[in-house]
């Protein structure tokens, strides 16, 4: 499955959902930051050794750690 | 006279602090940065006979009770649910600000929504009064930082009609199920409350009510809030033009080759203009002015009724003039420190920061956030230590706020200006910039030990989101300058005050309680006790009673070193050539032998024991265990480091640099090729199939 982390830069993508294995926390956090399934996102860019993603959502602009991107599942629209 | 109390809550970094400034008139500590307020805080203010209590609480996201914060602010607001709740948004990010809003009309608080505009530009339109009208709260379009929108707000508050909030927004999910796992006699808002915070699995309130079910319903409910924003937004906004704190700027400062670089380029530059160039310009001036016009006039009016012998006029020259001014020259290099990090917060660079180095830190077990807290700590320790807290990991949060103290304050400063400019010369740039690396390297090794060994971090989110650049205002600017300036004349006025009198007092008298001023062969009580502790750090080069009695003095404070090595030696320790002279001079009490004791004595200073306040904060932060670890972790790390650069430096002296530095070389490669061969071995012992796991191994066989 594509995820955040894995999808390329400066696209569009919609959320499928957030993969199973995420911890409890970390899912409650990334749904109350408007990671919630179909809405639109975009990878803006990834830092030098790819542990950090920069992601566009709902309007603005949050930095999440690469292994979190990997756990929420994109498509291409 | 009605008291109405208040509560500040919303988004991280939506001027929630600002608007708390200019309502209660207090000058709590903002910036362009998430999570600047920790605690709550509390101020008041009057209004037509009328006293408000504000509570700020700190910024959140939502009521989820995930973090630290989460839990302080949503324990305040249900235990004191009378509040009126005032919530602030900003314009230019209200989608995402609404979630926040839609938890607190869950929670059935009287909410007050203020809109707070803080960019000049509207990124879109957006019909405050449908708005108002279709989520049922009253809402006001405000400036937080303007003195009329303050009023409207204090006028809002004390005619504030409170109308129950409805839940308009869960309309697809079935509360009354949860509702019957709650038990009987709530109000029907608490239940309500309750019922979603059982469907989303809350484990705290679960394990309140004694629910074991697991309900899973999180997601639909989280979707559930977010398509009633939406809808919301077509409704009553325009379409935005422009993601929030997207700019172009990111193109250079977050480039892949440009990054580094500029943020070095910014340091140097920033620490160039508060040292060396505009600081020690401004710094010249006032020790001059200061000179001129308090000093003198005022001993000479001593000198001339009490004359200049005893112990009147000795008191005042070295007791109170020679140490205070020669702190107080140092004024405008703080506060100007301070003035650039601040602008490196408030113009949103800092977030980019954190991004970059996240890459890296994360090697060492660190987290991009404490970029934030280390450079503070480059300001002030006792400051800083207190950002680590909005860290999710515990164990990086106690790494950060241990490592802290490596950083070099500005405190320590004037010692390696005094100090290392009497021996380097025109070179002290160079030792300088060297300690203030060193400093940074050995908190990164020590991190890189800790991480290894007993305070290994958890997988951290990094959850951090980006604020757009913000020009900062002159007026801030000012505000930050002058607050820093009182600061620092407060600090100088008591606590380092009394110490150079204690010092003094200490270095005056003997045991006997006798007066012994300039006279020879008397020990003073400070001499006494220097002499105690001097063996101890001859292998490091400074086994002088002096120099010891100033480590010990500069335990309250690192800024009475200087002044109290100029009191030992009876010179006037603003006046900097004198002062450097009598180090040289082996006539002195105290003085330096050779350049390589001074540059273990600056190293030292750099790395002992952090200064009593910081060591009361950390205590605070991280408990009793780890700040007496941490402490005494400083002092054998500083212990060591030092006596390796005073070995390493006068063999460098004695041998000639060549020698030394084919026979360092060898000594490395020495090393390198046993911990290689080390490696090697041990990989013959693992499988091809993985590295390093030897357990693994094990069990698949």
């Amino acid at each position: 499955m594509l995820t955040l982390f894995k999808c390329k830069s400066n696209r569009n993508y919609l959320i499928v959902g957030i993969k199973e294995d995420c911890y409890f926390s970390i899912k409650r956090r990334l749904l109350d930051l408007g990671f919630t399934q179909g809405q639109r996102v975009c990878k803006v860019k990834s830092s030098l050794l790819n542990k950090v993603v920069l992601v566009e959502i709902r309007g603005y602009l949050l930095s999440l750690k690469s292994k979190i991107a990997d756990y929420i599942l994109v498509e291409e629209r | 006279m009605k008291e109405i109390c208040v509560s500040l809550i919303g988004n991280p970094n939506t001027g929630k602090t600002t608007l708390f400034n200019t309502l209660t008139g207090s000058h709590e500590h903002v910036g362009n940065w998430h999570g600047v307020t920790v605690e709550e805080k509390v101020g008041y203010l009057f209004y037509n006979e009328n006293k408000i209590k504000l509570v700020d609480l700190p910024g959140i996201y939502s009521l989820s009770r995930l973090s630290f914060e989460e839990k302080v602010a949503t324990d305040y607001l249900i235990k004191n649910k009378d509040n009126i709740v005032v919530n602030i948004c900003d314009y230019n990010n209200l989608q995402r600000n609404l979630y926040l809003t839609l938890g607190l009309i869950e929670l059935g608080c009287k909410v007050l929504m203020v809109v707070n505009q803080i960019e000049k530009k509207k990124f879109r339109k957006i019909n405050i009064a449908k708005l108002q009208k279709k989520l049922g709260i009253k809402i006001l379009e405000i400036n937080a930082q303007s003195k009329e929108s303050v009023e409207e707000i204090k006028k809002e508050i004390c005619n504030f009609s409170c109308q129950e909030p409805k839940i308009n927004h869960l309309k697809g999910i079935d509360l009354h199920e949860a509702g019957k796992s709650l038990p009987k006699g709530l109000s029907n808002l608490d239940k309500n409350f309750y019922a979603i915070k059982l469907l989303e699995d809350d484990v705290d309130i679960k394990n309140k009510f004694n629910v074991d079910k697991v309900f899973n319903k999180a997601e639909e409910i989280a979707s559930a809030r977010y398509n009633y924003i939406d809808n919301l937004m077509n409704e009553c906004a325009d379409k935005q033009i422009k993601t929030y704190g997207q700019s172009k700027l990111d193109k250079i400062f977050l480039n892949k080759f440009l990054a580094f670089p500029i943020f070095l380029l910014l340091m140097a530059t920033v620490f160039y203009l508060t040292f060396f160039s505009l600081g020690s310009f401004l710094s010249d001036g006032l020790s001059f002015i200061l000179e001129k016009f308090v000093k003198s006039p005022i001993l000479s009016l001593i000198e001339s009724n009490f004359g200049s012998e005893g112990f009147l006029y000795n008191f005042f020259d070295s007791a109170i003039f020679s140490g205070v001014i020669s702190v107080l020259t140092f004024l405008p290099q703080v506060a100007l420190l301070f003035v650039f990090l601040s602008i490196l917060e408030d113009s949103g660079y800092l977030a980019r920061v954190a991004f970059m180095f996240e890459d890296i830190l994360s090697k060492v077990g660190l987290s991009g956030k404490s970029v934030y807290t280390l450079l503070m700590g480059f300001g002030c320790s006792t400051s800083a230590i207190l950002t680590a807290r909005n860290m999710e990991d515990e164990n990086a949060k106690i790494k950060t706020a241990l490592l802290t103290p490596y950083m070099s304050c500005s405190a320590k400063f004037p010692i390696y200006i005094c100090l290392g400019g009497a021996f380097f010369g025109v070179n002290n740039v160079f030792v300088i910039l060297g300690l203030y690396l060193l400093g940074l390297v050995i908190a990164i090794i020590m991190s890189l030990i800790y991480e290894k060994t007993i305070l290994k971090s958890k997988e951290q989110s990094f959850i951090l989101e980006f604020p757009p650049y913000r020009a900062v205002g002159l007026k801030q600017i000012c505000k930050v300058f002058f607050q820093n300036v009182k600061l620092f004349l407060a600090r100088v006025g008591t606590l380092i005050l009394a110490m150079n009198v204690i010092v003094w007092l200490l270095g005056n008298f003997s045991f006997s309680f006798k007066y012994i001023g300039n006279v020879e062969g008397e020990t003073s009580i400070l001499q006494t006790l220097g002499r105690i502790f001097a063996p101890i750090f001859a292998p490091l080069g400074f086994g002088s009673w002096g120099l010891v009695s100033a480590l010990i003095a500069g335990l309250i404070a690192k800024e009475i070193i200087v002044s109290s090595i100029a009191l030992f030696n009876h010179v006037d320790s603003s006046k900097l050539l004198d002062f450097q002279q009598s180090l040289k001079d082996p006539a002195s009490a105290v003085y330096f032998a050779n350049s390589s004791s001074v540059l273990a004595y600056l190293v030292f200073c750099l790395l002992y024991f952090p200064c009593l306040a910081s060591i009361g904060v950390l205590y605070k932060e991280i408990g009793k265990k780890w700040t007496f670890f941490g402490v005494l972790m400083q002092f054998v790390v500083a212990y060591f480091i030092t006596m390796m650069i005073y070995n390493i430096s006068r063999a460098f002296e004695i041998f000639g640099f060549l020698k030394v530095f084919v026979f360092l070389m060898i000594f490395l490669i020495i090393i390198f090729s046993f911990v290689f061969i080390i490696r090697k071995i041990k990989k013959k012992n693992c499988c091809n199939k993985c590295e390093n796991c030897m357990k693994n191994c094990l069990k698949k066989k």
